[in-house]
């Protein structure tokens, strides 16, 4: 109810119209002390294996989705910093030519040794975050690139970075996730957890700056806003569990981008 | 090399290096090291830690699994005169905040990540206890990331490329006129289990004569072929496997799987059964007069399943090659080198 409540605060603040009140917007979310001391994420200290397994299953289709829409991103932006660094970044997502080694396939493999089966990887889905991020990808597409890099730019380089290592120090203090920690393929974590990730997260802001101008800064910090509220809904959905039944007709989406499990991915 | 004699320990390293030179002498998932190129090696980050102020005496901690590098330091610690200590590798960060403000520590090296830890970021969680601690150094990221993130170990050693061979020279000349009685190792006694509660006050030392005469090698042994995979924090590990083994011009294999080694002890080359028990009874004899030696004392074995010389098989870890432990270019006797090309980047740390 709480994330609700704040994921509608996010649409309906008011936009800023310069960098500095923008950047003071965003600032609050890119704490990990703030997400440190959310009980939600708290929580993955405490949960069963079977719910992390199945919440941490969930983040994998937003680890999916991201290398498509960075790649929409890339094709819509203009030649600049930002577009060259979001090259690189989408270089990296996609194993740096080895199919094996991409972030996806990566979060795949340690939800494998976590003891997810490979056929969950694919069947065990929310179709509401689903829709979620098939939403998000046609607003994506159908945007403008200032409003495009709010959405997506800023959205995983930043928000989803302090995110992650949040999630990842109550996470490895699970008793369950202790017992099995040297089994686990933690290659996904040692990146996106990390300090490097840091790294990239101010590299994206540095390079922002770049495009942004008191023109386009409400457009910015509209795609800010809507990515800051996916991501509490997507997270909030994830937490609650197994949609019902009739939640789940409801929002009965398909990944329109064919995405299927294969381990040379 | 028996007890009472007068040979000092960096001397000794010293000569077992130009000795063996070819030979292999250490081996971890990631990289192999001759003898000559640990001798560099260490000499590169002898002067990366002179470059940070370490002075005689001074504290280097490790906190990381058992990887080539931290052997690396441990001897640049040795040649600098600093007092060494390697943290357990399972702590959490209070239990190792409490270890290093316990002891004083001037500066860290901690591995980037291992099996989902990162150190760095546990680090960074209590620094601000810390206050004595003034660099931390990271090693074992992925080459990407090594020019872009500071503190790394590349901007270590080419920091310390700065100092010139002479001062390095100056101070093994200085640590060889401190007495045998300095301490040169630490080691924190843990209650046992994943989690130990901190134990206060309650570091050992092992002094430069105490560890000679510990880590000596039998006159007559065949150099030692030793798997390591206790971590190096447990004495039997630190001194009775990796420097009896160097001192011997051996090979060390660093595992980081304890749990596959057996219980006993078997310290030796396998080839050579006559030394085999009759060297582990001995070495759990003359350790037992010392109290830090003893825990989990003899369970570092010989793993003879390579051929001499085989690199082991990586587990997982990226390419390394031994360039990066390359010396640089030498500056002329007693003159600075020149300045590196890019400006001095390693300073101490922020919280």
């Amino acid at each position: 109810m709480k994330k609700a409540h704040a994921a509608a605060q996010a649409a309906t603040r008011e936009l800023p119209n310069n960098l500095a009140d923008f950047w003071e917007l965003a600032r609050a979310a890119w704490t990990t002390t703030k997400h440190l001391v959310d009980k939600d994420v708290q929580n993955f200290q405490h949960a069963s294996i079977d719910e992390i397994r199945y919440i941490l299953l969930q983040y994998r289709w937003f680890t999916s989705y991201y290398t498509g829409d960075l790649a929409i991103l890339i094709y819509k932006l203009p030649p600049s910093s930002l577009r060259s660094l979001l090259g690189q970044c989408l270089t990296e997502e996609l194993g740096m030519g080895d199919p094996s080694k991409t972030h996806p396939a990566m979060f795949d493999n340690f939800l494998l040794t976590l003891g997810v089966a490979p056929e969950d990887l694919e069947n065990d889905v929310d179709p509401r975050n689903l829709a979620l991020l098939e939403d998000f990808r046609q607003k994506l597409l159908a945007g403008h690139y200032i409003y495009g890099i709010g959405l997506r730019g800023m959205g995983a380089e930043c928000l989803c970075q302090v995110y992650l290592e949040a999630v990842h120090h109550h996470l490895i203090r699970n008793e369950e996730i202790i017992k099995r920690r040297k089994d686990l393929d933690w290659s996904f974590w040692d990146i996106h957890a990390s300090e490097a990730d840091q790294m990239h997260g101010e590299m994206t802001r540095t390079c922002i700056e770049h495009l942004a101008s008191k023109d386009n800064i409400s457009l910015l910090a509209a795609g800010y806003l809507e990515a800051e509220q996916m991501f509490l809904q997507f997270w909030n959905n994830a937490y609650r569990g197994r949609p019902v039944a009739s939640e789940a007709k409801r929002r009965d989406a398909v990944p329109l981008d064919g995405w299927r499990y294969d381990p040379a991915r | 090399m028996s007890a009472g004699n007068a040979r000092r320990l960096v001397p000794l390293l010293a000569e077992v290096a130009r000795r063996n030179d070819a030979s292999l002498a250490i081996a971890d998932p990631c990289s192999n090291l001759s003898y000559a190129q640990l001798w560099a090696a260490s000499g590169r980050a002898l002067k990366g830690i002179l470059a940070l102020d370490v002075q005689p005496g001074d504290g280097v901690a490790c906190w990381s699994p058992n990887v080539a590098e931290t052997l690396v330091v441990q001897l640049a610690a040795l040649r600098a005169g600093a007092i060494t200590v390697h943290l357990d590798p399972e702590w959490e960060a209070e239990n190792a905040a409490a270890a290093l403000q316990e002891l004083g520590t001037h500066c860290l090296f901690v591995r980037a990540f291992f099996q989902g830890r990162q150190y760095p970021a546990m680090i960074k969680s209590v620094r601000e206890r810390l206050p004595h601690l003034k660099a931390v150094i990271v090693h074992g990221r992925e080459p990407r990331f090594e020019r872009i993130l500071r503190g790394g170990w590349s901007e270590f050693l080419e920091f310390g490329d700065g100092v010139s061979d002479a001062a390095a020279r100056q101070r093994e000349k200085q640590v060889g006129e401190f007495p045998v009685s300095r301490p040169v190792l630490r080691f924190c006694s843990v209650a046992g289990g994943a989690r130990p509660p901190v134990q206060r006050g309650k570091a050992s030392e092992l002094s430069e004569g105490q560890l000679l005469e510990l880590a000596a090698p039998r006159d007559d042994a065949a150099p030692l072929r030793t798997c390591v995979g206790l971590p190096l924090h447990q004495p039997a590990a630190l001194v009775g496997g990796c420097f009896r083994t160097l001192l011997g011009g051996g090979t060390v294999l660093l595992s980081q799987n304890a749990d596959a080694l057996p219980e006993e002890a078997l310290l030796g080359n396998a080839s050579n059964p006559v030394t085999t028990p009759s060297t582990a009874a001995e070495f759990r004899g003359r350790a037992a007069e010392h109290p830090t030696a003893r825990p989990a004392l003899g369970r570092c074995r010989v793993d003879d399943s390579d051929g001499l010389g085989t690199p082991p098989p990586k587990a997982g870890g990226m390419p390394v090659d031994a360039a990066r432990f390359a010396a640089p270019r030498q500056a002329p006797a007693g003159q600075r080198s020149a300045p590196p090309e890019q400006p001095a980047r390693l300073k101490p740390n922020r919280p």
